[in-house]
């Protein structure tokens, strides 16, 4: 019996720091489009936890949204990065 | 003509064993998204299913050995015949109907590995088995691979909550993860056709090349490559609901940003072991993702009683399918009349399993009603406590 005991503890750290980046990178595009008006922006309460929140703001300011947008491409890439890695025929 | 008739048996098994292969993994990819409502049940399938089609076509690198090593074929061990594939394939269809009308989520691979190896242990004898091979591949990967995967989905959740948690009261909109987990359950569907199609295609292969009918150490045929494509996603689109209602509802509630962390893990995790060489189980790894997420989300819980049925499933797998397939050989040991039996066998096991599963119908419909009921029961659950804190201290 022989366990590749470096090949496993490789592939776990790969899989923890790779699934970590995308969530962050997609989480900081929602917490970007979450971002209130300026007026409205301190409000302090207790901490929200909900789960099916969308947010459709349009006094949002514009800088935010587009940093949303810029996260959410960014963590596409590496969607599309498993991607080229599935298909075969794109790393040789 | 003997021959012909077994190799047409054994595509046709082969291409069955790929439909329910198909339907059981399925929600290894889409439990969570249609759990969610980020899909709906009948749109997550065809999803699925495309995926596993356009996957299919996208690699034939089919291993030599479609056992991985497991067992000893050519000299000194076993002789691959069309009647000991036939025989390992009926071993590994039984334990995947069975596990699917239990609705347990286990591993295709390893149902078809216990199939062949019980096969070969009729045929050939105990000595045809690597047991080292079987520890190292089989049943070390089966504890490491919900490990990783549940601590990574585990993180992965810990840190979408912590980033998106607001303190001011106002919408976070996590109700975004919905659109993202379209995409990461994509990946995990578009991986599973690369790799799964590939395992019969490479039985029906071993099994042309065995019968003379094509060269060794050709490739897959086109035609090969197609049928299996198609019967995969046939499989997969026709759903396997229970085992979906089993991961995406049985084991924790899944929300947005848990399913959104739990799919990416499981991408994660599967595309490094594929590419950083340690093999793993693409249904292990989906249920430590779910497990994994559901420990990283406040105040949910996960159902373990759930869990340890799950991997009790995966215990039995092997010996199980490995018992079934060596009844099969030992059958078809009589010769002609063996092979016409295990057939007839295997038939009525298959249409007594789907007569069976009809006393308790799970399709696309009850299992939507059953999501909603679920989501129901946590948004009055969630809403209560919240709502008199916020008017009192406006």
């Amino acid at each position: 019996m022989t366990i590749d005991w470096s090949a496993l503890l490789l592939v776990g750290l790969v899989a923890i720091g790779s699934a970590a980046v995308v969530v962050t990178l997609f989480s900081i595009g929602i917490k970007l489009l979450a971002v209130p008006p300026a007026d409205q922006a301190v409000v302090v309460g207790k901490p929200r936890d909900d789960e099916t929140d969308d947010v459709s703001d349009p006094t949002r300011p514009r800088s935010a949204t587009l940093g949303g947008i810029v996260f959410f491409v960014l963590s596409a890439i590496g969607v599309l990065f498993g991607v080229y890695l599935i298909i075969p025929a794109l790393h040789g | 003509m003997d021959l012909t008739l077994i190799v047409v048996l054994v595509i046709a098994l082969a291409l069955f064993f790929d439909f329910t292969n198909g339907f059981h993994d399925t929600a290894n990819a889409m439990a969570t998204p249609i759990a969610t409502g980020a899909l709906k049940p009948k749109v997550a399938v065809a999803l699925a299913a495309v995926l596993n089609l356009v996957g299919a076509f996208l690699s034939t690198e089919v291993s030599k050995t479609i056992s991985g090593g497991i067992i000893r074929e050519g000299g000194g061990g076993v002789q691959i015949t069309p009647e000991f594939i036939f025989a390992g394939l009926i071993g590994a269809i039984v334990w995947n109907l069975v596990t699917w009308f239990f609705g347990l989520p286990s591993s295709s691979s390893h149902a078809l590995f216990g199939g062949l190896i019980g096969a070969a242990l009729v045929g050939a004898g105990v000595g045809a088995i690597d047991f080292g091979v079987v520890a190292s591949k089989v049943l070390l990967p089966a504890l490491f691979a919900p490990l990783i995967a549940g601590l990574t989905a585990f993180t992965a959740t810990r840190i979408a909550y912590a980033i998106t948690r607001r303190h001011d009261g106002r919408p976070d909109g996590r109700g975004v993860y919905r659109y993202g987990q379209i995409f990461s359950s994509s990946l995990v569907a578009l991986a599973h056709g690369t790799n799964d199609a590939q395992k019969t295609m490479g039985v029906i292969t071993l099994t042309l090349i065995a019968a003379g009918m094509q060269e060794a150490g050709e490739g897959p045929q086109f035609w090969v490559v197609a049928s299996c494509a198609v019967a995969i996603a046939i499989g997969t689109y026709s759903g396997g609901w229970r085992i979906i209602l089993t991961m995406g509802t049985g084991l924790t509630s899944v929300k947005p940003a848990q399913g959104f962390a739990a799919e990416t893990s499981t991408a994660a995790t599967i595309l490094a072991s594929s590419h950083l060489g340690f093999a793993l189980s693409t249904t292990q790894v989906a249920s430590g993702s779910v497990i994994g997420s559901g420990l990283g989300r406040r105040g949910s819980s996960v159902r373990w009683a759930t869990a340890r049925r799950i991997v009790v499933g995966w215990l039995f797998t092997l010996p199980a399918a490995g018992v079934v397939g060596a009844l099969a050989a030992f059958i078809t040991q009589l010769g002609f009349v063996g092979i016409v039996i295990d057939a007839i066998l295997g038939l009525a096991f298959i249409v007594a399993i789907f007569v069976l599963s009809r006393n308790d119908r799970v399709d696309s419909a009850s299992l939507e009603k059953e999501v909603n009921a679920a989501g129901q029961m946590v948004k009055i659950k969630k809403v209560k406590p919240k709502k008199p804190p916020r008017s009192q201290t406006a």
